[in-house]
């Protein structure tokens, strides 16, 4: 065959090949649009659920019908609802309560329904203390209300088997003197049910932090405040 | 020999071509019935909700005027709250109208948490007043509660057999558990199907809108229809507040706490 035949042959062929290779081009564009929107779509479901949610609820609104008129209804709602908002408002006590945040050791005083202070304490630890046979506590402080059932003067604190347990010592008979700490607990303790209080401490640093065996700790001046404030059968609520 | 090598070549793009195509139409196809069926089901749900907490012969009565849903669903509030407050465990407010996440426990609020940025899919919107009514005026009970933190976090220690060991043992200074802990991001699933998103702002609050599309409840639905399976919807809401908050309230809440919704 001739060197032009070949040419000619070349042109024949080599064109279609072009041609063919801008055609590809343009599918996998198309395809990659495509697929790009399907991707779009389905990313935007929830903007399309919005829309056919809000054609939905104004298509639905208007049903009312009733004899009395509007304005009647409405005087009646209020009226409720005034007597909701009484009933709702006189949850909160008038009274003096203490509210302790335990998980961001944080505590809030209220007296007839303000705040009067607000500060860092220390709450229960959450630590498990596990002594074998068995025996084991979790020093947490209870969530829920408590009521403060009594109020001392240079409290003294009577350590409880685990106090002992903790220090790797032995436990003494239930009324040895070794059982007895002064100057512990600070100026004043305000008890609560199941020997939980509210008391001062040696370790201020830790206020802010959650270290205590289930009682809630407070520096000496917020303490004096609490303590004169808050009397027997006020609320704390522990969350 | 040179021509038929340019006839099989042409052949064999010629094929591909129409394989690219065939496949992104299938992709198109499938993304186009996965979305009208997301959709519908969405449409669908909101009209089987309305059907059945909406208004009902010798319920009280529900009045469906916009002059008056104000009213309605203030007093939906109150008597969620107060039912809530006749209980004795710490329940959760989520008041959308305020922006505020609130706990309450026997009817005082101890913690306000304030919404950084709220999105919901408009479901609630959606609802007819009657079934916002019935459904909101009462508090609604937790069904299932997930977070990406401990609900306690408990550190276990062995007693020491000797004073010692305990003074070798003793923490030189409290570790502060709230900065050591992870981003704190809450799911709480509601009675009626609901669900309750809350983030971690210190994650970024932006992530709460994009959660509601891609890899939430869309991803979760891809992989049940591969799975062959019907997508799902769930009505949800998605709230953005301080790692602070967040973890406060998550801490705080009793699993089968219960929930009072003000839209």
């Amino acid at each position: 065959m001739a060197d032009s035949d070949l040419d000619i042959l070349e042109d024949i062929f080599e064109k279609p090949k072009k041609d063919g290779a801008k055609k590809l081009i343009i599918k996998i564009i198309v395809s990659v649009f495509i697929i790009f929107i399907s991707a779009m779509l389905v990313i935007n479901i929830p903007v399309i659920r919005k829309m056919v949610f809000s054609v939905k609820g104004k298509a639905e609104s208007f049903s009312f019908s009733q004899n009395d008129s509007i304005t009647e209804i409405q005087a009646r709602l209020e009226e409720k609802l005034a007597k909701l908002q009484k009933k709702s408002i006189a949850y909160t006590p008038v009274e003096p309560y203490f509210v302790a945040n335990m998980t961001l050791n944080e505590f809030w005083l209220y007296k007839n329904r303000e705040l009067i202070l607000h500060g860092l304490c220390s709450t229960g630890s959450y630590t498990q203390l596990e002594a074998g046979n068995d025996r084991k506590w979790i020093f947490k402080t209870p969530r829920g209300v408590l009521k403060i059932l009594g109020k001392k003067t240079a409290p003294v604190w009577k350590k409880p088997d685990w106090a002992f347990i903790e220090e790797g010592l032995p436990v003494p008979s239930a009324n040895h003197p070794s059982r007895l700490e002064e100057g512990v607990l600070g100026d004043y303790a305000l008890t609560m049910r199941d020997s939980y209080m509210i008391h001062g401490t040696i370790y201020k640093r830790h206020l802010g932090s959650p270290v205590t065996h289930g009682c809630v700790r407070l520096n000496d001046e917020d303490l004096e405040k609490v303590y004169k404030t808050m009397n027997a059968g006020s609320k704390v609520y522990f969350y | 020999m040179r021509d038929r090598k340019y006839i099989f070549i042409d052949m064999k793009t010629s094929k591909s071509k129409k394989l690219l195509i065939g496949i992104s139409l299938l992709i198109l196809f499938v993304a186009l019935a996965f979305t009208s069926l997301s959709v519908f089901l969405s449409a669908r749900r909101l009209s089987t909700f309305n059907e059945r907490y909406g208004q009902k012969e010798g319920e009280k009565p529900c009045y469906d005027h916009p002059s008056l849903q104000k009213a309605v669903k203030e007093i939906a509030y109150q008597e969620a709250f107060i039912s809530m407050a006749e209980t004795d465990s710490i329940g959760l407010i989520v008041n959308l109208s305020d922006s505020l996440l609130q706990l309450s426990l026997k009817g005082v609020i101890i913690h306000s948490a304030p919404m950084e940025s709220i999105s919901d899919d408009g479901f609630f919107s959606a609802m007819d007043i009657c079934s916002y009514q019935n459904l909101f005026s009462a508090p609604l009970e937790i069904t299932e509660q997930y977070a990406t933190v401990e609900k306690e976090p408990i550190v276990v220690k062995q007693a020491p057999k000797s004073e010692a060991e305990a003074l070798a043992a003793a923490t030189p200074f409290a570790v502060d558990s709230v900065k050591a802990q992870r981003i704190a991001d809450v799911e709480l699933t509601i009675r009626a199907g609901l669900k309750i998103f809350i983030y971690d702002s210190s994650a970024g609050c932006k992530r709460a809108g994009k959660h509601i599309g891609i890899p939430g409840e869309t991803w979760q639905n891809i992989k049940r229809l591969v799975q062959l399976k019907r997508p799902q919807y769930q009505p949800a809401i998605h709230i953005c507040v301080s790692k602070n908050d967040a973890l406060s309230i998550y801490r705080a809440l009793p699993w089968k706490a219960l929930v009072v919704v003000k839209v």
